[in-house]
């Protein structure tokens, strides 16, 4: 799981020298997946979620669900000005 | 569950003093929380009867513009923060135990903490007149606040308070959210769980995903003022950023102060009309929509900023939506009361006053969902007449419903029943008075010192003053009967009102350790005691008996002095933060007041280190309802809880950088400013920490001593290593004058942001210092590990937010 984890970030390190060639939606989409990816890596493998009771794991899911969706619609709301 | 505590201040105090300052007990911390909110509704309440004389007859200077707008927003602060939900926790630490069949509260040193940590934020907010207290309303909106408008530092010290408050309050959400879903007696299933629980528990989740967003504005507010940052300041964040981090909060947080009262009076109703609450679990189902849709409506506040049409659209569908659960509320109590028999007490007449008044309240909300409605009535004495039926009408007539309610459980004794009804009649009218006449006054500004004789204002507001008087003198009545009814009221017996729910099955006033036996709920959800008609379920009892069959426990107190002392440093070290003097007005900075916040400091090392010192052991149930939870321990559903609470702060944090960056024309390329090889190592560094965080876990497990000192050294090392290239990289990019917090939004969000991470990254160091001390003492090798689980699940979160970090700022 480290090293998968290093890997990403060297993904996004080695992203970031070829920036001007991407497009810079594609770019930072990639870029905030990969950091979602390895967050989730981690809650799942280092903190232990995915061996939690389903009842734990699902209250911390909703849980980021619900502000991830509140924080979209904050995002879109501002970007709406 | 019962603590114990072997830490006693045998000799400092006298032992009724000693008693009160370091109780954990839930019911005496209930207390201290009903008292002191009490103290600061009178406080506030002579506040807001000198600002009716001063607006009593036009062009009056009983107090001058820069004191009215003082009292204005102290007044609003104090009501909000420090009175309605304290009472309403009051009753419920008091209460909540004894409801769902538990000894205490799951973490019962963190209760007091709680309380203690409000106490010392109220104090705060009182001396925030000295120094100028705030003036710019409750909502403190921007750019008012910035230093060049408001140069006084009584601001610092109300963010401070407001920082005090809001841990508090997230402490307080940890615990009772443990406590509700991991304590209650065998059989107490949810669905048996009467409703002022459940209100409280849905209050709770609100709370945990408002209050950090709070957190993280006054945090961008204080950085803003003192070290000249420009989140507030700044055209791209400016008036706008404010209002949405605000209201994003705002908005629940009216619900937050709301429910309590609701979910009181849907279990003091039943009780004196005799009748179960008529679809109670609707009315708990509408309450969880009603917290759900809160946190969606926020931009009705905000529909006369400029927001875009579809925004207005989607809020005036929002706010008309979340009406809606309210009127399944209203409707199951009006249903509960139909053909009734309601035995007119005291409780039950606020009770019904507060339904009353909250359906006018309600209604004239309704009317400012409409976007051209809101846009007459925007900033008018229609809106304060609106909220004030909502806070006042509502929210603390049914507060004060659970006053006379509880009243006899906690002291065993009766008020005079009289004396309540007079208190009601006149409290009632006079409320009326002074508000209704504002609904008329919707051509007056809201937040004027005063206003000229032609406006026709005067009679109208005469009228209003002489109601505040009427409605504030009142309640001198209830002061005194409760006042003179727990010295010398006759004794109330265990249920006067003939109740159902489990406190009444308890003497008054409840013992130390509440329950002699935890009892059992049947399987029906009936539970036998007390000599009444009707069970809420329509079953008969007939007799007397005892509860449950449930598991019997020996008394036993704890007190602790660590939580008061905590909260003391934590008071001293944010006084000293913001007490500081201007060093220069542009860039603004503060020059921190060093001598407390070094006390502070130094107190808050040596109670941290009391505190875990300290063999405070707490008793936990084998036989409890803890569904969905039954596999997940305490501490570690708290937590979890707790990181919740976190995600929401550092998402603000990042919507607040994302915000100034969207809005922003020209912004550093990537690796302009900051070496990307830096944000790579500093990556590379924490995630090696989290793996030696695991390494040590997994030491702790198989008991292996050594290991886990290893892997708790390599993780403060890399703590430190990371913290190490921060302080050079800030070092370099500010010492070379490119790139400071005067430097624009750039920085401001760069430092900020990552400078609130590091802070959690020096915590977590903090904390790996105490495990290794214990470990090198021979704890956490021998199956209580747990410890060092704990604080890999921190110490993991610290890494995931720094994940995100990294390519915000270093690679976008």
């Amino acid at each position: 799981m480290f090293a998968i984890l290093v890997g990403g970030t060297d993904i996004e390190f080695n992203l970031a020298t070829l920036q001007a060639t991407i497009p810079y939606g594609y770019y930072v989409s990639i870029l905030l997946g990969l950091a979602g990816l390895k967050a989730i890596l981690i809650a799942m493998f280092y903190q232990h979620l995915k061996y939690e009771p389903r009842s734990l794991s699902s209250w911390v899911i909703i849980g980021l669900v619900i502000a991830s969706l509140l924080m979209s619609l904050s995002f879109i709301q501002l970007h709406a000005h | 569950m019962a603590a114990q505590s072997d830490h006693m201040s045998q000799d400092i105090f006298p032992p009724r003093v000693r008693r009160w300052l370091f109780t954990t007990n839930h019911k005496e911390v209930g207390i201290l929380y009903l008292v002191t909110a009490l103290f600061f509704f009178v406080a506030a309440g002579l506040l807001a009867l000198t600002m009716r004389t001063q607006l009593s007859v036009p062009d009056n200077n009983v107090l001058n513009e820069g004191l009215y707008n003082q009292f204005v927003t102290v007044h609003g602060l104090l009501m909000i923060f420090w009175v309605l939900s304290p009472f309403a926790f009051g009753f419920a630490n008091y209460i909540i135990p004894l409801q769902i069949g538990a000894r205490d509260l799951a973490f019962p040193r963190l209760n007091a903490m709680s309380y203690w940590f409000y106490l010392f934020s109220g104090v705060a907010i009182i001396m925030s007149f000295i120094f100028g207290a705030p003036d710019l309303g409750w909502t403190l909106y921007s750019p008012q606040t910035a230093f060049q408008f408001t140069p006084t530092i009584g601001l610092n010290v109300g963010a401070a308070a407001l920082i005090l408050i809001t841990v508090s309050i997230t402490m307080s959400s940890v615990n009772f959210l443990v406590t509700m879903f991991k304590m209650r007696a065998p059989g107490m299933k949810l669905r048996n769980v009467p409703v002022f629980p459940w209100a409280i528990l849905v209050t709770i989740f609100m709370m945990l995903y408002a209050f950090p967003s709070f957190l993280a504005a006054v945090l961008l507010l204080y950085v803003d003022r003192a070290f000249g940052t420009f989140y507030f300041s700044s055209i791209q964040g400016g008036a706008l950023l404010w209002d949405n981090v605000f209201w994003f909060f705002g908005h629940p947080e009216v619900y937050i102060v709301l429910f309590p009262a609701i979910g009181l009076i849907a279990d003091v109703i039943p009780t004196f009309t005799r009748r179960p609450l008529y679809g109670s679990k609707y009315v708990i189902g509408s309450m969880i929509a009603a917290a759900v849709i809160s946190f969606i409506v926020w931009g009705h506040h905000m529909f006369v900023t400029g927001i875009g049409l579809t925004s207005t659209k989607l809020y005036t569908v929002t706010t008309i939506a979340v009406s809606l659960p309210f009127d399944v509320m209203v409707i199951a109590m009006i249903e509960t009361l139909i053909k009734a028999r309601i035995k007119l007490k005291a409780a039950a007449l606020f009770a019904l006053g507060a339904i009353a008044l909250f359906v006018i309240g309600g209604i004239t909300g309704v009317y400012l969902a409409s976007v051209a409605l809101d846009h007459a009535l925007r900033g008018t004495y229609f809106v304060v007449a609106h909220f004030h039926y909502i806070m006042v009408g509502g929210s603390i007539m049914g507060l004060i419903a659970g006053l006379y309610y509880w009243f006899p459980k906690i002291t065993g004794r009766m008020y005079n029943e009289t004396v309540a009804k007079i208190h009601f009649v006149v409290s009632f009218i006079g409320f009326n008075i002074l508000y209704f006449p504002m609904f008329l006054l919707l051509d007056m500004p809201r937040r004027i010192q005063t206003y000229a004789p032609d406006t026709g204002w005067g009679p109208l507001n005469s009228l209003a003053t002489l109601g505040g008087f009427i409605f504030g003198g009142a309640q001198v009545l209830l002061f005194l009967n409760l006042f003179l009814s727990q010295r010398r009221g006759p004794p109330s017996g265990p249920n006067p009102w003939d109740g159902w729910t489990l406190e009444w099955s308890l003497p008054s006033p409840v013992p130390a350790h509440d329950f002699d036996t935890i009892p059992t709920i049947a399987e029906d959800g009936t539970y036998r005691f007390g000599n009444g008609s009707n069970y809420p379920n329509g079953s008969a009892h007939l007799e007397h008996s005892k509860v449950g069959n449930g598991l019997s426990y020996s008394h036993l107190e704890g007190m602790s002095p660590w939580p008061i002392v905590m909260a003391f440093a934590a008071f001293l070290f944010f006084l000293g933060l913001s007490i500081g003097q201007p060093t220069s007005p542009n860039p603004v900075s503060f020059k921190p007041f060093w001598p407390l916040i070094a006390d502070g400091a130094i107190l808050g090392v040596i109670s941290l280190y009391g505190y875990s010192r300290e063999k405070f052991s707490v008793h936990e149930e084998s036989r409890v309802e803890s569904w969905p939870f039954r596999e997940v321990p305490n501490v570690k559903l708290g937590i979890w809880t707790f990181l919740g609470a976190e995600v929401i702060f550092f998402g603000v944090l990042i919507g607040a950088y994302f915000f100034v960056r969207t809005n922003s024309a020209t912004w550093p390329g990537v690796g302009e400013l900051f070496s990307i090889r830096n944000g790579f190592a500093m990556t590379l560094v924490l995630l090696t920490s989290s793996l030696t965080a695991i390494m040590a876990l997994a030491s702790a497990k198989i008991g292996s001593r050594n290991g886990l000192i290893a892997g708790l050294l390599a993780t403060f090392g890399l703590g430190a290593s990371f913290l190490y290239i921060k302080a050079t990289e800030w070092i370099e990019l500010g010492t070379h004058g490119v790139f400071n917090v005067a430097n624009g939004l750039p920085a401001t969000s760069y430092f900020i942001t990552t400078g609130t991470h590091g802070v959690h990254v020096v915590a977590g160091m903090c904390m790996t210092v105490y495990l290794l001390v214990n470990t090198v003492r021979g704890r956490y090798i021998k199956g209580d590990y747990h410890a060092i689980e704990h604080f890999g699940l921190y110490w993991h979160f610290v890494d995931i937010v720094w994940v995100f970090l990294f390519p915000l700022f270093y690679l976008i």
